[in-house]
């Protein structure tokens, strides 16, 4: 069987017998295993793949992040601390799947909880970029988009975002990764991060395949109180309108090539002619809030994530010992959760502890969220004039992961500064493949104001078209 | 806010985390929090123009979610997952010694 | 003798549903975590949506203790770790509460500062195998209360002695169930944190004192505690103590190794509430009448003693409740006020019963006082039939009715007799000695059985000595 785009499988898929269902889904699994053993992209597989109803998803494999819950699916985070967690609820992008005949593939490797940018502070094993097993994915839905890249049969990934865990394995990759706009998505079974942050979005092999499942997963829920009620669009529908008379601003800090690897930026920037030719225009335009943005989003993230994760202690679930009354509660607390948790965990849980203290907490924590109401405003104006703002994806190419291990934790946040600005101010993003520098791929990101997805989409499928990437 | 984190202070972070640091996470905590909250201080920058900002706690304007006051029956063993079982309770260490 | 005392009072709030899910509220005799689901229990992925109504009745107490009402609210997690903690945060409210600075008049005229008003999630509840924190070796856990609606209220320490706590607690519980947001019964209904100081003395503060009678033992021990650790030490030190229901007493909460630190941060699973001067509007516009109004109305349209209004409705909605469906069955509110502030309450609190808690209908108590005014019953028997029936609940109508008072020329035909087996006591009596006839008193109302009125039995004694005295005089 020859790989299809899911747009082709989408056109005979209603028509599909029970027995070519079955080979479907028999040889998602077997190939799943193989990608795994080959990148090791998955924490979990699932052994009971089942379709539930014949929706518009039917017969397309969904793998999911690994801190999406998935009711009787081991769901860990990527962490030992919830090893053998066991979800008694679907997280509701997971009921919407199944609804539209999906089937969860199984559930894809992390940085745990989402604690990094390069899908190396894992629990497990760290997953390997397709383009070169040497290199990482991107974190940290590295293994959603590690899956995405190696699939030869029709699958679509659900993946997350806090600050930036969609864009940059998309981007390290090659594959095209959506971020919504805050509320768009329930979390509603998202194993929280940081919960003002965090954003569950689509990575695919293409712009239709990313938007598609999109338009499956999105809605209002009334388990979540910070999804949004909205006329659904479609963004299948409008994808393929043109973008004659769209103005683009570029925002020439993300450009700067005392952060940006300058063959990056310059791979981007030369991209940005094809804007011209589909009839958009483009300007370049200054954002200096952006410097502040990394420092801001680190604190609010850290802050809530350390509330989020004080809720692993040993107790109900998760890591847990046998009942040894010499030890109070806090210390078996202490020594289960210094036990179960990694390095960055612990890293982030101490310093988020810091950043709410009283005496630092309206130094840091506070600060932070008045920064995000100031960068807020600086991206308002922008989209005032502007339909969507064009950066690199990320930095740099995707690094060594022996040279990324050995990393400086200050160093790999500074990774996330062009993904920051927009995933702390709940801005829409698309991420898709244009070039390649040193035969890695690299993505540039699509900034929208919020709500404004289909225009992002629209714009990524119309470069997507005349780009020929691959 | 120039802070220096020393020993006392990583002390009482890895109390109120709950979390028992060895030696060496203390120690290598202790020098890679100190270069964050330094690179961290760029937003004081800022100060000026914060005065008079009302913090963001969402990145949109979220308000009044409410759910009515309507009872639901939800089924599942709440203690599947949890080890330590007495009847139905859930066993605790205790809090003091 | 200048104590201060102040309040930090936990309320349950008696919405169907916990505060951020479905689960029952104060549900009763259920299996020990039954009442659960992933929210209360904390589960990876489950997202708190909050109780509508928890947060109208958070405005309803705000408006009833006279505060002003905040017009945007936000919930905050307050971090620290305990077994009872399902997320070890409890969801709270912390900047802004619902309401702030507010008052609540007591009968001498002061007016209790009340500093806030806030909603919040109880925690679960933990068993001691040995009902002793100190000496369990483990802790039993049960998360049914875990998520419950709390309201705290919060006092400046504007009291200066138990007397006036207690009065306070009392109006303010009534206030709550005149609202119609509070259940008395309910298990840990009520809960305090009582603070302390004496004059010279540094705050000392009693945690989770559960129920009304426990926060007077706690005040009453702490100010003798205090009073007398002034004598010895010239000091009193800044504590928290915990104490005892068992003992009644106060004991020094070990001091943790370190200072728990709350790092309060906004909770992000849930937005803002905003409450819009019309809601408030709203939300007053249909309070039920409360206590104070409650009282004039008493005073007015029942034409009955301030005195007697507010024990009325002010030791709790019930007692209020049940005057006013007597009243429906005899038309006299004086003759009922003044018995069921008497009599029918001192059988109550002697059981630390509510009336709703008993068996006592209004039709009957009614008719039983209806009876003592047209002088069909005795007092005395009147009394002991009101201890009966709380004390038991037996239906006591056919006791009222089968009841024959005895009439005069019955008591006067035992008193002679009684008369002249005593003539000592007669004589004594004659001599000046008035209280010498007691005894025969006594005895003719035993006899009798209560069935005589004891005014009317001393009335005939003392006049058929004075009768006999002028027929031996002539």
């Amino acid at each position: 069987m020859i790989l299809l785009t899911i747009e082709s499988f989408l056109e005979r898929n209603q028509n599909l017998k029970r027995e070519e269902l079955d080979d479907i889904i028999a040889r998602a699994k077997e190939r799943s295993l193989l990608i795994d053993k080959e990148y090791d992209a998955f924490i979990t597989l699932n052994d009971n793949l089942a379709v539930e109803s014949k929706g518009i998803l039917y017969g397309v494999a969904i793998s999911v992040k690994d801190n999406i819950c998935t009711k009787g699916l081991r769901t860990t985070a990527g962490s030992r601390i919830l090893e053998s967690y066991i979800p008694p609820f679907d997280a509701t992008v997971i009921e919407k799947v199944k609804r539209a005949g999906g089937f969860i593939i199984g559930k894809t490797a992390m940085d745990e909880f989402g604690f990094g940018s390069f899908s190396i502070n894992c629990a497990y094993k760290i997953p390997k970029n397709p383009n070169d097993k040497e290199r990482v994915t991107g974190g940290s839905s590295g293994g959603a988009a590690a899956v995405t890249k190696a699939a030869d049969f029709p699958h679509i990934a659900i993946a997350q975002s806090t600050g930036g865990s969609i864009t940059a394995p998309a981007a390290f990759t090659g594959t095209v990764g959506i971020t919504p706009t805050y509320g768009r998505v329930s979390r509603y079974g998202l194993i929280d991060y940081s919960n003002s942050m965090d954003k569950i979005g689509t990575i695919g092999k293409d712009v239709f395949d990313a938007a598609l499942l999109l338009q499956i997963i999105q809605g209002y829920d009334p388990r979540d109180s910070t999804s949004i009620k909205l006329n659904e669009e479609s963004y299948i529908d409008s994808m393929n309108k043109e973008i004659k008379g769209f103005k683009i601003a570029i925002p020439k800090e993300y450009y700067d090539y005392n952060y940006v690897d300058k063959r990056v930026a310059d791979k981007i920037m030369d991209s940005l002619s094809k804007l011209e030719e589909l009839g958009a225009s483009f300007d370049i335009i200054s954002m200096p809030m952006y410097k502040y943005a990394i420092s801001a989003y680190y604190i609010v993230a850290i802050s809530e994530a350390s509330t989020n994760l004080a809720r692993y202690s040993g107790l109900r679930y998760g890591l847990q010992k046998q009942l040894d009354s010499s030890l109070t509660f806090d210390e078996y607390a202490s020594i289960i959760r210094e036990q179960g948790f990694g390095e960055e965990a612990k890293r982030r849980i101490i310093l988020g502890t810091f950043a709410r203290m009283s005496g630092y907490r309206d130094a840091f924590y506070l600060k932070a969220l008045k920064i995000r109401k100031l960068l807020i405003d600086d991206y308002k104006r922008v989209f005032s004039r502007y339909d969507a703002i064009i950066t690199p994806s990320m930095p740099v190419i995707a690094p060594k992961i022996k040279d990324a291990l050995s990393m400086e934790p200050l160093k790999v946040y500074g990774m996330d500064i062009m993904t920051v600005g927009p995933n702390f101010t709940g801005m829409p993003t698309i991420s898709i493949p244009v070039a390649r520098v040193e035969g890695m791929p690299i993505g540039m990101q699509i900034v929208g104001d919020h709500f404004n997805e289909a225009k992002i989409i629209r714009i990524a499928r119309n470069l997507e078209k005349v780009l020929n990437y691959e | 806010m120039k802070i220096l984190i020393d020993d006392a202070l990583i002390d009482k972070l890895a109390k109120l985390s709950r979390i028992a640091l060895t030696e060496d996470e203390k120690k290598l905590f202790k020098e890679q929090l100190n270069a964050v909250i330094d690179a961290f201080n760029i937003i004081d920058e800022l100060d000026n123009q914060i005065k008079d900002i009302e913090p963001a706690f969402h990145p949109i304007e979220i308000a009044d979610r409410f759910r009515d006051d309507i009872p639901e029956e939800y089924s599942w063993n709440p203690l599947e997952q949890n080890l330590n079982n007495e009847n139905d309770y859930i066993k605790a260490n205790r809090t003091v010694r | 003798m200048n104590e201060k005392i102040g309040l930090e009072i936990h309320v349950r709030l008696n919405t169907k549903t916990k505060l951020f899910c479905s689960d029952h509220n104060n549900i009763k005799n259920a299996k020990p975590n039954s009442n659960t689901c992933p929210v209360c229990m904390g589960f990876p992925g489950s997202k708190p949506v909050l109780n509508k109504e928890a947060v109208r009745y958070g405005v309803m107490i705000a408006l009833a203790l006279n505060c002003s009402i905040s017009s945007k609210i936000f919930f905050s997690r307050k971090t620290y770790f305990y077994p009872d903690m399902s997320k070890n945060y409890q969801i709270t409210q912390y900047e802004i509460p619902i309401g702030r600075e507010g008052y609540l008049e007591i009968s001498n005229g002061k007016r209790i500062r009340i500093r806030r008003v806030h909603i919040e999630e109880d925690p679960a509840k933990i068993l001691y195998p040995t009902n002793d924190l100190n000496t369990s070796e483990y802790l039993l856990v049960d998360y049914n209360r875990s998520g419950m609606p709390l309201s705290e209220i919060v006092t400046e320490p504007d009291f200066s002695d138990k007397e006036e706590v207690r009065e306070f607690m009392d109006k303010l519980i009534s206030i709550l169930e005149h609202l119609g947001v509070f259940d008395a019964q309910a298990d840990a209904a009520l809960r305090a944190d009582v603070n302390v100081s004496i004059e010279n003395g540094e705050r000392v503060e009693v945690k989770n004192v559960s129920g009304l009678e426990n926060i007077e033992r706690a005040i009453t021990y702490e100010i003798i505690r205090q009073r007398s650790a002034y004598r010895l030490n010239g000091r009193v030190e800044r504590e928290t103590r915990h104490f005892s229901e068992v003992s009644g007493t106060t004991t020094k909460l070990r001091a943790k190794e370190f200072e728990e630190d709350y790092g309060y941060i906004f909770d992000p699973d849930l937005p803002i509430v905003k409450l819009s001067d019309e809601l408030i509007e709203k939300i007053k516009s249909e309070l039920p009448e409360l206590p104070d109004k409650r009282i004039e109305r008493f005073i007015r349209s029942y034409k009955i003693e301030k005195s007697f209004a507010s024990i009325l409705v002010n030791k709790d909605k019930q007692l209020a409740d049940f005057f006013e469906e007597s009243l429906k069955y005899y038309n006299n509110p004086e003759s009922l006020a003044k018995w069921i502030t008497t009599f029918l309450l001192k059988s109550l609190n002697w059981h630390k019963l509510r009336i709703n808690q008993t068996h006592v209908k209004p039709e009957v108590f009614a008719l039983l006082i209806r009876s003592v005014d047209e002088n069909k019953i005795s007092d005395a028997y009147a009394k002991d039939l009101i201890k009966i029936y709380v004390d038991t609940g037996k239906d006591i109508t056919d006791m009222i009715k089968s009841y024959n008072a005895i009439n005069k020329e019955d008591i006067e035909k035992i008193a002679r007799r009684y008369i002249e087996s005593n003539m000592k006591a007669v004589s004594e009596y004659k001599k000046g000695n008035i209280r010498a006839i007691d005894f025969i008193i006594g005895s003719i109302l035993k006899e009798t059985k209560k069935r005589a009125d004891p005014k009317l039995v001393k009335e005939i004694v003392i006049d058929l000595i004075d009768k006999e005295e002028a027929s031996v005089a002539q």
